[in-house]
């Protein structure tokens, strides 16, 4: 399982880099996750996320293979557990891009079910964007998540596991409604139950509503602490 | 942010990661992971080798402070075995999955009464079956899938049960006449990582 996931991690990357896509974006995604618990069934999530673009394409344009950092994004999320499988909860985020700010508020719902070895996730989110630039943009998430332990039955302190996701995400701005699909493949070492690593491969497409579909291909590192 | 200023912030990242790792990994020993037949105790792989000679037979080692064991996971007659055995490949206890239904209807009621005194309100997830007793027995009893005489069954119920207006998952040990012998609220997995 652990030679496979692997194997299908590097398959990915190489295959998507091979095409040459006319409207892409790939780069590196790095995510620092710290979950605090600020009361007996409240969460607090503080998430930093950067993005850096190695390689892009715009339609009829050239291939930029230079390095830009995009955007950072920093993210609060409060979340309320309302019964043994499920959470809710609300957040903020602020965007950090070309010298402007982006703000985001969110709401959530989310279930994790551990199965015998299979643990499955389901999360949706309704969230709505603002700037001083673009019109106010608002978005329908669901995503499907999988983690499944390279070694025995559970994922224990210093193991590796595999975590999929797929997320759908409609999206609508102006008069111009559009969808983007994620997939998510990485491989993940949980060093402590309150420690894990990810390192995996991110698609995206979306631009459903234009002749050309654009395309992301991400590199993700993710860290998640609890404290 | 320039190259360079990436490749610092890149570092920084991992020079934190790497020193916070020891730090949040002392804080609890309990491992689980699957090993192949030749790391398995001879007793322990000759005894379930002989009862279920045509099943696939997975091996976990399981590691903790208060000691390690060796388990056996099959499928035989539709139905799920987890044998336990000591290092030694001394056997300890078997489990089977099972329903609540294989329980006797007098058993069930004396659970459903203690279960409701517990809990709020509850729903059973799972249910073993647990036989513990000399290995002859068990071995009897394997094999004509019922308990023999001198096998103890107790049933080891997983729940999701609510107490003082809190909803969690519960482990309960009890006999086959349905008397609770210890209720133990499961910890959860931290899934932080499935959720953002």
């Amino acid at each position: 399982m652990y030679k496979l996931t692997l194997t299908g991690l590097l398959v990915l990357l190489t295959s998507f880099s091979v095409f040459s896509q006319s409207n892409y974006r790939a780069g590196s995604l790095t995510q620092i996750n710290i979950n605090a618990k600020v009361a007996e069934t409240w969460k607090l999530n503080t998430k930093l996320e950067a993005r850096q673009i190695f390689s892009s394409r715009q339609p009829g344009e050239v291939v930029n293979n230079g390095f830009e950092y995009e955007r950072t994004d920093l993210g609060f999320m409060l979340t309320k557990k309302v019964s043994a499988d499920n959470s809710l909860g609300g957040g903020y985020m602020v965007r950090m891009e070309d010298g402007s700010f982006t703000h985001r508020l969110s709401q959530q719902f989310s279930s994790v079910n551990t199965l015998e070895v299979l643990s499955i996730a389901h999360r949706v989110v309704a969230d709505e964007t603002f700037n001083n630039v673009d019109p106010a943009e608002f978005r329908l998430r669901y995503r499907l998540g999988m983690e499944l332990p390279l070694n025995g039955q559970q994922v224990d302190p210093k193991e590796f596991y595999g975590k999929f996701n797929n997320e759908y995400l409609g999206i609508f701005a102006g008069s111009n409604p559009d969808l983007e699909i994620r997939g998510l493949l990485s491989l993940g070492y949980n060093a402590a139950d309150n420690n894990k690593l990810e390192l995996g491969f991110e698609y995206r497409i979306n631009g459903f509503n234009e002749s050309v579909n654009a395309q992301q291909f991400w590199v993700t590192i993710a860290w998640f602490v609890s404290i | 942010m320039k190259l360079e200023q990436y490749i610092l912030t890149f570092f920084l990242f991992w020079t934190a990661m790497v020193l916070c790792t020891p730090g949040f990994a002392q804080k609890k020993y309990e491992r689980e992971y699957s090993i192949k037949s030749n790391e398995v105790p001879q007793q322990a792989l000759k005894l379930v080798s002989s009862i279920f000679p045509k099943s696939r037979i997975h091996w976990y080692r399981e590691e903790s402070l208060t000691g390690n064991s060796i388990e056996a996971k099959l499928k035989s007659s539709g139905k799920r075995f987890s044998i336990e055995f000591d290092e030694t490949g001394n056997l300890q206890d078997v489990e089977i999955m099972s329903n609540i239904s294989e329980m006797s209807s007098e058993g069930r009621k004396v659970l459903k009464e203690e279960l409701s005194k517990s809990f709020e309100k509850y729903r059973i997830e799972k249910v073993q079956l647990q036989w513990v007793g000399q290995e002859s027995k068990i071995k009897k009893s394997l094999l004509e899938l019922t308990a023999t005489d001198g096998i103890r069954t107790r049933y080891e119920l997983i729940i999701k049960g609510t107490r003082d207006g809190k909803e969690n998952y519960f482990e309960i040990l009890s006999e086959s006449d349905g008397r609770i012998v210890t209720t133990r609220e499961i910890v959860q997995r931290n899934t932080d990582n499935l959720i953002y």
